[in-house]
């Protein structure tokens, strides 16, 4: 966010002064991690920074709130990477992509998650069993044991909330 | 010649219709076009494509600057969830819920919806066809006859802005490329002039090809001659090429010109023809003619492609290139996607 003025900046900074060592303790409680702690700090404070936050009466609880919303996000970034680590080391070798690639692959699926993480599970794995594996609606319909129509209203579903909800896609 | 169309004259020239690109960038998206356009994903999706149903899409989309955005972002979706392997995507995305980090989002759920907005990095250029006076959509080619006689032919995904004052003749070059026969000036001597991103080119009793890229314009003289003039190149250095000649230019610099090569206008006979042209480029050309979208996997990205090839003819063209260059075509989303990949 480029358009932030000093004092916004400034703001931010006495912000970080001050709570630094409160909010670095509540969340070493929580992820039982120095190291990790201090990441997601940095990323609490670097989100005020990009969300142009001016007065804030109420820090502590305000700052928790956004450090619970990085907290949930973290947790669900190391679930899906244990999972696409796992779902590699099944892949026959000659498959295996580079090592930039994998990167790459990692980046995308974590934008995809947060993407359809909101999305009731069938309507989820009906979008990525269409989307990914390339199902047409009828097989999907009866993998559910549900009508046509759902099938669709469920992509429908899915479409629409990828197409509205902000993520950045390029 | 009058105040007004100085004005006239300097406004067009100078803005380059980048006024009204800036008026769009400020709208925020709309709901009504992202919901259509999620309408149109499902029915791709579904197969069964109809020639009808692909008029009714394309007519959609060029039915407002609205719906051409929405369809930009369905198309970044549908091209980001298109490079995910399917054998590491699927059990990635599809593990199984965590119930407690389920109750914990549900609880939080709102804050995960505060990253930044960026509509604003959306490309823009479908959306410009509108403020054009003449235009071509994907895969038509125009002929149109001016007041003075000159004939223009458009190729595909092309869009002009004709302006003809009392003291010039301006052709601007919103996108696309136009192949140009200058006729016999009437009203006296108007200078004809053709506008692209990059510059001016000045006619000299001509028939001429003018291609805007990206990030640069192409000019072909078949005829007569032509005066570049870069909005930053100084009079002095500007030049003029003759026929049988090519020279590209972007704001700063002028190109040393080129023999004219067939390449450039063989789009008016209906071809393209490639000279060792690498895969990625000749998709490229293809996208412009086709509503299409290719991904290119493993070694093809290396291929190089030689020949002349029907370009208004989909099937035909990638049959060719499957068969000459041992190519592998997976086909998704009613023909509006292709993985192209080495045997």
């Amino acid at each position: 966010m480029s358009g932030q003025s000093i004092s916004e900046q400034h703001n931010v900074g006495l912000l970080y002064s001050d709570h630094h060592n409160w909010l670095y303790h509540w969340l070493r409680k929580r992820l039982s991690c120095d190291f990790q702690a201090e990441d997601l700090v940095q990323d609490t404070f670097t989100r005020l920074l990009g969300s142009r936050s001016q007065n804030i009466k109420e820090p502590k609880a305000y700052l928790t709130t956004v450090a619970k919303g990085i907290l949930v996000n973290w947790y669900q970034r190391q679930a899906l990477e244990h999972a696409y680590l796992e779902a590699l080391a099944q892949l026959p070798k000659q498959q295996v992509p580079s090592e930039e690639q994998r990167y790459l692959i990692l980046e995308t699926l974590q934008e995809i998650d947060t993407l359809l993480d909101s999305l009731q599970p069938e309507v989820k794995q009906a979008f990525l069993l269409s989307q990914l594996e390339g199902w047409k609606y009828q097989r999907i319909a009866d993998h559910f044991n549900v009508s046509l129509i759902t099938v669709k209203r469920y992509m429908k579903k899915a479409f629409l909330h990828c197409l509205t909800v902000d993520l950045a896609f390029e | 010649m009058s105040a007004l169309s100085y004005y006239v004259d300097w406004f067009i020239g100078r803005n380059d219709g980048m006024w009204f690109v800036k008026q769009l960038e400020n709208k925020t998206p709309d709901l009504e076009a992202l919901d259509q356009a999620s309408d149109w994903l499902v029915k791709f999706n579904e197969g069964n494509f109809s020639d009808q149903d692909r008029r009714a899409f394309e007519h959609w989309r060029q039915a407002s600057p609205a719906n051409a955005q929405a369809w930009l972002k369905a198309e970044a979706l549908i091209n980001k969830l298109g490079h995910l392997p399917p054998a590491l995507a699927m059990p990635a995305l599809s593990r199984p819920e965590d119930t407690s980090r389920r109750a914990f989002i549900n609880k939080f759920a709102l804050l995960l919806l505060m990253a930044p907005i960026s509509w604003g990095s959306w490309r823009l250029l479908d959306s410009q066809g509108w403020i054009a006076d003449h235009k071509t959509s994907r895969g038509e080619q125009r002929k149109i006859q001016l007041a003075d006689g000159t004939q223009l032919q458009l190729n595909t995904d092309t869009a002009i802005k004709v302006s003809f004052s009392s003291s010039m003749r301006l052709i601007h070059l919103v996108k696309g490329e136009v192949l140009i026969d200058t006729g016999q000036d009437l009203d006296g001597n108007r200078p004809f002039k053709v506008a692209t991103a990059q510059g001016r080119l000045q006619a000299l009793g001509t028939r001429f090809h003018v291609r805007q890229f990206e990030d640069h314009s192409q000019l072909s003289v078949l005829e007569g001659a032509v005066r570049i003039e870069p909005h930053q190149v100084p009079s002095t250095h500007q030049i003029v090429i003759s026929a049988d000649e090519q020279a590209e230019f972007s704001e700063q610099h002028i190109e040393t010109p080129a023999p004219l090569t067939a390449a450039n206008t063989a789009w008016t006979q209906g071809m393209l023809l490639a000279d060792n042209m690498p895969l990625e480029e000749f998709t490229r050309e293809l996208s412009r003619y086709h509503q299409v979208w290719f991904d290119i996997s493993g070694k093809a990205a290396g291929l190089r492609i030689s020949g002349s090839y029907p370009i208004t003819q989909l099937e035909q063209t990638l049959n060719m290139l499957t068969n000459i260059y041992h190519i592998k075509q997976h086909k998704r989303l009613a023909g509006y996607w292709y993985n192209l990949a080495t045997q």
